[in-house]
């Protein structure tokens, strides 16, 4: 009974003989299309504050190959996003970051830098120079190049229609950001996600 | 569709909602006669200079000389969103300034006998053994000193500034006990007790603590009893109220001439906390401050042992900057004895320039540093 059940459960994550098999001596072709929730957060790049206060956030994206074999993948992502972080700004971004992946069986490890635009529109209210020596309602959304880093870990679900499981953790600052001397404000994302390939050929 | 979608995202992101910024109820001051002062030219053109160079909404001046009268001014305005103009009445946080009238209290205490300026961290608390790395070795001199070694992390802790920054609701209702055990328990003392000087909020969290402990009073009936009531400053406060009447504070966040109403900042940090919660008026501060110099708070001798400098290895000879809750100044018009206030959107300074016993009180609502030095100038 409990063989089986494990047995069944190995199967559907992949794990299957036959599904190990059928791993290319190369990574999948094309390009897949990346999903992830994520919390959102304004601190350094831990969990505990994206896991206690849930500011949520979607991202999707793609990536391009530069090199793509069965034990690593070097890559670049294309990415867009938003989230709604409750007490300061809700925000959508774009960003691109060159990757490196390392395989270890199903499961793999990566790491990414890269930069990306920021968009982001504050709770608080933002004010201008009236070129009178006074100040006058402005918008509060403002634009920012964001610098980005991002580790994560996953699994790789190989078969007919490849797909990876991920958690990954992603920071990202604001700068120059002028509070006590910090330079930067720092955002972190928690996300879970998952890579689907539509439009596989094999190499 | 996805078109659709992508441009209902971006409104709801670009069209967002902000934070109401409350109106100023309505109420005027009395009338005041500063028009008419003799030098009201000379000074209200320091002051429009002031604001204008540190590119803040609204500043405040208010200039106590011997043998002329009291002149206050104002310059810009005090609420944008509102378009509120700057009174000589307006109440406003005074950050750190707080921390001359906790050390007042302190004073007050030991003039009754309750507590001992070398008494010692475990001796009045307790239940800091354990918790502050020599807790037994820091006294209460130490603690009003900046000579303790503990932390501070309105300064020096990361997570602290962020926390106010990403969950300012969450940081106003945050009790001194939780900031001391989230931000300063089992932290690593900069250096040896009294052996060095690293100015620190905590060490005044700490004395709140004593203060209430000793009296068993909440810290703002104490200052009431020993400060506000004797002095009749009846527009001064610690404890958290509705802020509606309180100068908003600015803060060019990043560095391109816009200013974030980040009064919520201020609020959450400093309200109803000994290191920086008082609100209060131009004239009430420098009434505290003829009080205090004046005699009516404390004896000669518990005044000039809080300006006395702390003896140090680095400033063997008194020298130092800092005495028990009193920065010493040394301005060009002479050594003044006082405190700077500030925060994420403001600056406060109220000095006592001894040579003259001039008082000088100088505020603006936007929390970047400034050139102080017409000071300088008015108070020579």
């Amino acid at each position: 009974m409990y063989r089986n059940s494990l047995f069944v459960l190995l199967w559907l994550a992949g794990l299957s003989p036959v599904a190990v098999a059928q791993r290319t001596a190369q990574g999948p072709a094309g390009r897949p299309l990346t999903v992830s929730v994520f919390s959102h957060g304004i601190s350094l790049p831990t969990v505990t504050p994206q896991l206690t206060s849930l500011n949520p956030g979607l991202r999707i994206g793609t990536e391009i190959y530069y090199r793509n074999r069965r034990r690593s993948q070097l890559f670049q992502t294309l990415n867009a996003g938003g989230y709604l972080h409750k007490n300061l700004q809700n925000a959508l971004f774009a960003t691109t970051e060159l990757g490196y992946r390392k395989f270890i069986g199903g499961f793999f490890v990566e790491g990414m830098l890269g930069v990306g635009a920021l968009g982001a529109s504050y709770w608080l209210k933002q004010y201008q120079p009236d070129g009178n020596g006074g100040y006058q309602a402005a918008s509060p959304f403002v634009v920012k190049a964001v610098p980005t880093v991002s580790l994560g870990v996953g699994y790789w679900f190989t078969g007919g229609s490849p797909v990876s499981v991920f958690v990954q953790e992603s920071a990202f600052g604001e700068v120059p950001f002028g509070f006590r001397g910090q330079p930067v404000l720092p955002h972190a994302a928690l996300h879970v996600g998952m890579r689907m390939f539509f439009n596989q050929n094999q190499h | 569709m996805k078109r659709r979608y992508l441009l209902l995202l971006s409104t709801l992101v670009i069209a967002c909602q902000t934070e109401e910024v409350p109106q100023q109820q309505a109420g005027d001051c009395a009338p005041d006669a500063y028009a008419q002062h003799a030098k009201h030219q000379t000074y209200q053109a320091e002051l429009a200079q002031y604001r204008s160079a540190t590119n803040a909404p609204g500043s405040l001046m208010r200039i106590v000389r011997q043998g002329e009268a009291i002149w206050q001014g104002v310059a810009g305005q005090s609420n944008l969103e509102h378009q509120t103009g700057f009174r000589n009445c307006d109440q406003f946080r005074v950050g750190s300034i707080t921390k001359m009238f906790v050390a007042v209290a302190v004073m007050k205490l030991k003039e009754q006998g309750k507590l001992g300026l070398d008494d010692n961290l475990v001796q009045v608390l307790p239940d800091k053994a354990g918790n502050i790395p020599q807790a037994d070795h820091i006294t209460v001199r130490q603690l009003l000193s900046h000579t303790s070694g503990i932390v501070d992390p309105p300064n020096a802790s990361m997570s602290y500034q962020l926390n106010i920054v990403s969950q300012a609701a969450a940081h106003y209702n945050k009790s001194v006990d939780q900031l001391l055990t989230e931000y300063v328990y089992g932290k690593p003392l900069q250096f040896t007790p009294g052996t060095g000087f690293s100015y620190s909020n905590a060490n005044y969290w700490i004395l709140q603590q004593i203060i209430e402990k000793k009296t068993s009073k909440p810290l703002q009936v104490v200052l009431n009893e020993v400060i506000f009531a004797p002095l009749n400053l009846a527009d001064t406060y610690l404890e958290r109220r509705d802020d509606r009447n309180v100068v908003r504070g600015y803060a060019d966040l990043y560095g391109n001439g816009k200013l974030f109403d980040v009064s919520s900042w201020d609020r959450a940090e400093d309200d109803g906390k000994a290191a920086g919660g008082i609100i209060s008026t131009a004239a009430d501060l420098t009434a505290f401050m003829n009080g205090l110099f004046g005699g009516k708070l404390l004896s000669a001798a518990s005044v000039s042992e809080m300006i006395d400098s702390v003896k140090l290895p680095a400033c063997p000879n008194g020298d130092c900057e800092y005495g028990l809750g009193i920065e010493k100044w040394f301005t060009g018009a002479g050594i003044a004895y006082g405190h700077n206030g500030g925060s994420v959107g403001f600056e406060a300074n109220l000095l006592y320039f001894v040579h003259n016993k001039g008082i000088f009180m100088l505020y603006k609502n936007n929390g970047n540093g400034s050139d102080k030095r017409l000071m300088d100038r008015l108070m020579k």
